[in-house]
C-alpha cells in the first residue's frame, strides 16, 4: 500500500501535505483568438509541483469555442519533467459535446506536450472535459498548467477556458510508479 | 497549506478530506419528467467556498432515457456546471454510444444531463464539475433525476451511486 497513515505516525505537517491533493479552480473566464501553437497559459490553472516527485493528474475543464476553429490545450510542466495524459472529450468537428471520443494518450518525454483537441461548440455551448494523466518531475520544481489556444486559424469566436475549470495532483510515492517509464 | 509546526486542527483535516454522499436506495422515475432528489446524494455547502465536483451514477432505463441535475437547497445560493460523461441518448443500446460532455451552464440550476438507453444492462454516467458559494449562501446540493423523455419504462438510478465534494482552498 502506499499513500495511507499508519497506526502511530506522528501527524506533521509535511505528511498531511503529501497526502493531500492540491487543488487549483479557475475564478473567471478566460478568452483567446490566437491559434496554436501560440499558447495561452490560463492563470489560475496551474499547480505547484515538486522536483524528484510523482504526480497522479486529474482535473475537468470547462471549454468553449464557437466556430470551426475547434479547441487546443495542452499540460506544461517543469523543464526536463515528463508527462502524459488524455482527455475524456469529443473529437474535432463534431457539435456541442457530443460526439466518438479521442482516448489517445498525450505521450511526452519532454516539454511542451501535444495539443488535444475537442469538439467544434456552436450556439453558445461549452464542453466539460475530464482529464486524467501523470507526472514526473526529474530536477526542476515549478508547476504543471494548462495551455489553451484555437486548434485552426478561423474568423470569429474566442477559444474559453470557463469559470470552474479544475486542476488536481496527487503527490505518490515512487512505488506506485516503479518500472512505468 | 499546512505548516510546519501548525498545530492541526479540525478545520484543517475537513479542507482536505472529500465528503462523499452515497446512495443506498434504487430510485426510479416512470412516465415523468419531474426531477425528484436521488435518495441519499445530497451534500451540505459552506458559504464563501468552492469545490469541485465528482460523482458515479449507474442507472438502467429504457425509451426514457436518464435526466440528471444538480440543485441547491436548505437557502444555498450557488454557482455551479457540470458535465454528464455518459452515453448520448437515442444512441446504440446497452450503454454504448457517442459520449455526451455537453457542459450544463452555470446558474443553470436543474439542467438537464441526458445519457444512456439500457433496459437490461446498467450503464454508468461520470458527472464532473464545480459547486460555489462565493457570494452565496451555505445550505446544501443536491443530485437529481427524472426520464428525459416520459415512458412507461421506469428508469432507475442505481443503489451504490455516489457523489463527491472537495474544497479548493487556493481559489477562495
Amino acid at each position: 500500500m502506499v499513500n495511507t497513515f499508519t497506526a502511530g505516525d506522528p501527524l506533521r505537517a509535511p505528511l498531511l501535505r503529501d497526502r493531500a491533493a492540491s487543488i487549483v479552480m479557475l475564478a473567471e473566464d478566460i478568452y483567446t483568438l490566437q491559434v496554436q501553437p501560440n499558447w495561452i497559459a490560463a492563470p489560475g490553472l496551474a499547480v505547484p509541483v515538486r522536483s524528484s516527485a510523482r504526480y497522479l493528474i486529474d482535473g475537468w475543464l470547462g471549454l468553449s469555442v464557437g466556430d470551426v476553429g475547434d479547441f487546443a490545450w495542452r499540460l506544461v510542466g517543469p523543464p526536463d519533467c515528463f508527462v502524459a495524459w488524455n482527455s475524456l472529450a469529443p473529437q474535432t468537428d463534431q457539435t456541442d459535446g457530443i460526439g466518438e471520443v479521442n482516448f489517445i494518450r498525450q505521450v511526452v518525454d519532454a516539454n511542451p506536450s501535444f495539443p488535444n483537441t475537442i469538439s467544434t461548440m456552436g450556439g453558445g455551448t461549452a464542453c466539460g472535459v475530464h482529464v486524467g494523466g501523470r507526472l514526473l518531475c526529474q530536477n526542476f520544481a515549478g508547476s504543471l498548467q494548462v495551455q489553451f489556444a484555437k486548434n485552426n486559424e478561423s474568423v470569429g469566436s474566442n477559444a474559453r477556458v470557463m469559470r470552474g475549470s479544475w486542476l488536481r495532483v496527487y503527490r505518490v510515492d515512487d512505488a506506485l510508479f516503479e518500472g512505468v517509464e | 497549506m499546512i505548516f510546519a509546526g501548525q498545530k492541526v486542527r479540525a478545520s484543517d483535516l475537513n479542507n482536505i478530506t472529500p465528503m462523499v454522499a452515497y446512495s443506498l436506495v434504487d430510485v426510479a422515475a416512470t412516465s415523468s419528467t419531474t426531477l425528484k432528489v436521488i435518495t441519499g446524494l445530497s451534500l451540505p455547502l459552506e458559504a464563501e467556498t468552492f469545490y469541485i465536483f465528482e460523482a458515479w451514477v449507474s442507472y438502467r432505463g429504457g425509451a426514457g432515457d436518464l435526466r440528471l441535475a444538480l440543485a441547491e437547497a436548505d437557502g444555498a445560493q450557488t454557482a455551479m456546471a457540470w458535465s454528464p460523461c455518459g452515453p448520448a441518448t437515442n444512441t446504440g443500446t446497452d450503454g454504448v454510444g457517442e459520449l455526451v460532455c455537453t457542459r450544463v451552464a452555470a446558474e443553470n440550476f436543474g439542467a438537464v444531463g441526458c445519457a444512456g438507453n439500457t433496459t437490461s444492462t446498467a450503464a454508468v454516467a461520470m458527472p464532473r464539475g464545480y459547486v460555489s458559494t462565493v457570494g452565496g449562501s451555505a445550505g446544501s446540493v443536491q443530485m437529481m433525476m427524472a426520464q428525459n423523455t416520459s415512458s412507461a419504462t421506469a428508469t432507475t438510478v442505481e443503489a451504490g451511486s455516489w457523489m463527491r465534494l472537495m474544497k479548493v482552498p487556493s481559489a477562495t
